[in-house]
Parts: C-alpha cells; structure tokens; sequence
C-alpha cells in the first residue's frame, strides 16, 4: 500500500472540533497528517494511534510567510512544551496532536480563542468574499442594465441569459458565507464572554462544490447548444477546450509560483506580489492567445457562424440584381425566448441595390411587445432628436402592423413590420414599391 | 481598548503576572500556575502565548532574554501597580463577602 495519500474534507475553515474529530479517526485508521498546502491534504501510513487532535488560529501568519516567524516559533515551543506537537499547519490554521491523557488544552480562555478565529478569518476569507460580492454584484447590475436596455439582444442570446443567472448566484452565495460566519461569530463571542464557552461551528463546503460544478456543466451544456446553432461546432469546441485548458494552466501557475518562492525563502511582500503578478499577466496573455488562435483557425470567412439558416428574403427576390457584385452577410442568436436573425446583403458598386433587415421571432407571447417597443426606441442615438417612426400601411406588407421611420420630415426607406410570432425591422436601399412590400410580405407571413 | 480589555483581570491573567513577579521563562509559568493553586487553574499554551503578548504590549511586562525559541519574562512596574489594583479589588471583594456572610449568621 502506499505510504501517503490525499485526503479532501472540505471543511469550513472555522469547524475546529469537525476538523479535530476527522482527524482523530484517521489516526485512529493509521492515517496521520503531514501537510495541509496545496490540492487536499496529505497523509503518512503508519500504525493506527489514539492521538488527540487540537486545531488553533495563529493570526499573525500569513500563506504568503517563507517561513514560521519567531514569535510562532515562541508559540510552538511553549505548546511543545505543555505536550503539543505539531502535526501541520497553513497560513492561520496551526494543527497540534498529542498522544499524552490529561493534558491541557492549548486554549484556555473562550474569549481569546474566539478573537484569535476571528482575525484569522478576517485575513484569510474577508477580501475573498467581499471581492466576489462586489464583482457578483457589478456583473449582475450590468446585466440588468443590458436586458433593459436591449432586450431583443439579451434575451436572444443564451451566454448573456446564462451570466443573468450565475453572476446573482454568486453574490447570494457569498453573502451567505459572510453572513453565516457573522452569525455564529457574534453568538459564541456573547457565550464566551457571558459563560466562558461556546458552540464550535460545523460545515463543511460540500454544497458550495457541488453548486459551482453544477453551473460549470450547465455553462458548458449551453455552449453546446450554441454550436448547434451556429453549425461552427469546431470553433466552439475549440473555444471549451481552450477556455479548460487556460483555467486549469492559470491555477496550476500561479500555485506553482506561490510554493516555489516559498521554497526560495522569499519575503512575504515578494511572494504576495509576485503571486499575483503572475496571475494578472497569465491570463491576459492566455486569453489573447485564444483569441488570436480562434481567429487564425476559424475566421476564415466573414461569418464565424456556418450552416445558418437559409435567409427568408434575399435583394434578388424583390429586384434585378448582378449577383456578382452582391455581398451578404448574416448573424443568427436564438435562445429559449426569442431568436434573432440579422441579414445584410450590400452591392459593392452600387448602393441601390442592398437590403438589410432583422427577424425576430418570438417563443414567448408576453415578449412580443416587449421587443416591438425595443426596435421603436432603437432611434436618435447619439443624442439626435429628429428621427421618429409613424404608423404606417400594414396591409401592404401584408402585416398586422407596421412602421414607418422619419427623419425630420422626410420618410426613410426603413419600417417595423409585425407578424404572428415574428417581428421584422427591414432598410431597403431605394422607396419599395406595392409589389415589392407585398413580395417581402410573402416572405415573412 | 486595550485599557477596559484588563478591567477586571481573569484568573488566568492574574496569576500569569503574579508569576514573573521574578523573572520567569514563559514556559515555566505552564507549571507554577497550577503548582501555586493545587491544580485549581491551568493556563493552555496558546492562551499563554496571546496573554504575554497582550501584556508585552500593555507594557505590564518586559521580555529579559530570548535564547532561541525560549523567551523570559518579568512583571514591570507598571504590571506590579495593575496586580496590586487587582489584589486590592478582590480583597474588598472578600472582605464584603464575610462581613455580609457573618451579619447574617449574626441574625
């Protein structure tokens, strides 16, 4: 059998009797802890010991510490002293283990050991937390802003759908962590200064794994589908692969850097900032790789997206065209509520032969006004007043409504078109004729 | 703050600053303490090593020598006045305590 393993409890920084009975059943079993850095924490085989376990908060050590400070030095000798050894230790979290009955505990004093925690917790997890709620927070303000400010995009697109969900989750899930710290945090200070004692905190982060693995398989799902959509299943592996990839590299990097300046004996300052130095700069350099990779490999044409949809309505199909001089482009979204189609065909000499238009069909009936009232509004950008649209004949579009936009006083060759279900904004490049409006009638009703 | 921290002082604080009334490696103190009160109080080697450095810091004691990872230790004039403070308040403590224990077995 192996002489060490790793072990992955996952407890709660903070659980100390949880961690010191797991610990005392696996020496119990022959497995004594060694070390608690790194991936899980790693055990030696020996003869299975009754030994005592006593988990302490040392809050003047920092993960980023060469080596244990004198004053640390101080602490382990007295403990070792009283029969304490210790058995292992990571940043705050100094783990002692004694074979001895009877002896006393390295904490005697309920209040003491409840501020030790405390500073050590506020070291350790304070930053994290708070970064992740205010990113959390920011990111979901931002999607708010871009469901309300453009629906018809929003919510044709599943990654934008997907953030709206996740960044939330996130924030909810670290204010959770935050607030239930503070409540056992405030509830065992009272006990200890009212009666000398209090109730150890239990948990473990089980469930918050489980939850981030959830989302992962759900994110990855729904890239899945986009490829379906797109038909650039090759790109989109591509991008799953390499998006794994630079995840797994940037951890593994930046650990690797973090334990081999500690190996060197760097200050705590150098390896701080060195650490995060090489986070920062590793993933912008990954990331630009990526990109630039995706757009070697897969942006051979104008269009990322293959195998699209054959478009409703071409400019030949309502005017003579030299099919030659046409150039088209399309973008197809489509997500659970709604889908987008954007078709633009341009005359690379002559401009009076181009058209553009998108289509938005609608899966769910109650969006409906939601995305006319958006395309109504998508006017006067830039801070100009002039452009406005008018009610304009909908039966000659064969539509059950339709629009018109204005600019100043003169009509724009651009309209609003309302179907059953469908929702269509169409420029046409001169004033379309009866038998062109009913031809592109034809092609959406 | 650190002053309304040492109003009153626990058993344990007490007796630490009673011991290094003499100059006293820290460790030491994890046996006199309960050899000076037959047992009755024990200090554990954490909470010994977050007390001296709070009076380090109070200036209630001084740190003599440092020999490698051993440090001693001994009460200042300042910890001397703060511990006499404290004897002064639990003996009146006391001395309420019999006078009202003894009127009642007067009545």
């Amino acid at each position: 059998m192996k002489d060490t393993r790793r072990f992955f409890p996952l407890f709660k920084f903070y659980a100390k009797e949880q961690i010191e009975k797991y610990l005392e059943e696996k020496a119990a079993d022959g497995w004594f802890l060694e070390k608690m850095e790194g991936l899980g924490w790693k055990f030696r085989k020996g003869e299975p010991k009754k030994l005592t376990y006593s988990v302490n908060y040392f809050a003047k050590a920092s993960a980023y510490d060469p080596a244990p400070s004198a004053d640390q030095e101080a602490y382990y000798e007295l403990c070792s002293y009283a029969g304490w050894n210790l058995a292992a230790s990571n940043a705050q979290m100094q783990v002692f283990c004694t074979e001895l009955e009877d002896v006393t505990p390295i904490e005697t004093d309920a209040v003491l050991e409840i501020q030790s925690i405390h500073k050590s917790v506020k070291k350790s997890f304070y930053p994290i937390w708070i970064m992740w709620m205010i990113l959390g927070f920011f990111q979901t303000g931002l999607s708010l802003l871009k469901l309300f400010g453009n629906p018809v995009d929003f919510l044709s697109s599943n990654i934008e759908l997907l953030t709206l969900i996740l960044y939330p989750v996130v924030t909810a899930f670290y204010i959770k962590e935050l607030v239930g710290y503070t409540v056992w945090h405030k509830k065992a200070r009272r006990n200890a200064e009212t009666f000398g004692s209090y109730t150890c905190a239990v948990g473990t982060n089980k469930a918050s794994l489980t939850v981030i693995l959830i989302f992962a398989f759900f994110f990855m799902v729904s890239l899945v589908f986009s490829t379906l959509d797109i038909g650039n299943t090759p790109l989109v592996i591509f991008l799953m692969i390499s998006t794994t990839v630079e995840i797994v590299a940037l951890l593994a990097a930046t650990l690797g850097v973090h334990k081999l300046l500690k190996k060197q004996k760097a200050s705590k300052k150098t390896n701080l900032v060195l650490t995060i130095v090489t986070a920062s700069v590793l993933s912008v350099v990954l990331t630009t790789i990526t990109v630039i990779l995706s757009v070697i490999l897969f942006l051979t044409t104008d269009s990322i997206q293959k195998n699209l949809p054959e478009p409703p309505l071409c400019a030949g199909d309502i005017m003579t065209v030299d099919s030659e001089d046409q150039e088209s482009s399309a973008f197809f979204d489509d997500s659970f509520f709604l889908s987008k189609y954007e078709y633009d065909e341009t005359n690379m000499e002559v401009d009076r032969e181009s058209l553009s238009y998108t289509v938005i069909t609608v899966k769910a009936d109650p969006l409906y006004d939601v995305c006319v009232n958006d395309l109504l509004d998508d006017i006067n950008l830039f801070g100009y007043s002039g452009e406005r649209y008018e009610k304009a004949d909908a039966a000659l579009f064969k539509a059950e409504d339709a629009y018109i936009l204005y600019d100043e006083d003169s009509p724009e060759n651009e309209y609003i078109l309302c179907y059953d279900k469908k929702i269509v904004k169409i420029r046409f490049s001169m004033k379309p004729t009866k038998e062109q409006m009913s031809a592109v009638g034809e092609a959406f009703n | 703050m650190p002053r309304e921290k040492f109003k009153t002082l626990t058993e344990q604080m007490f007796y630490i600053l009673l011991c290094l009334k003499k100059e006293c490696y820290g460790m030491d103190i994890l046996d006199r303490v309960p050899a000076m009160t037959g047992g009755r109080v024990h200090i554990g080697s954490g909470t010994l090593y977050n007390l001296l450095e709070q009076f380090l810091k109070e200036g209630f004691i001084c740190e003599t020598k440092v020999e490698g990872r051993r440090r001693s230790y001994i009460l200042t004039k300042s910890g001397a006045d703060f511990l006499e403070k404290e004897y002064l308040r639990i003996s009146a403590q006391a001395r309420d305590y019999e006078n009202m224990m003894r009127k009642e077995n007067q009545i």
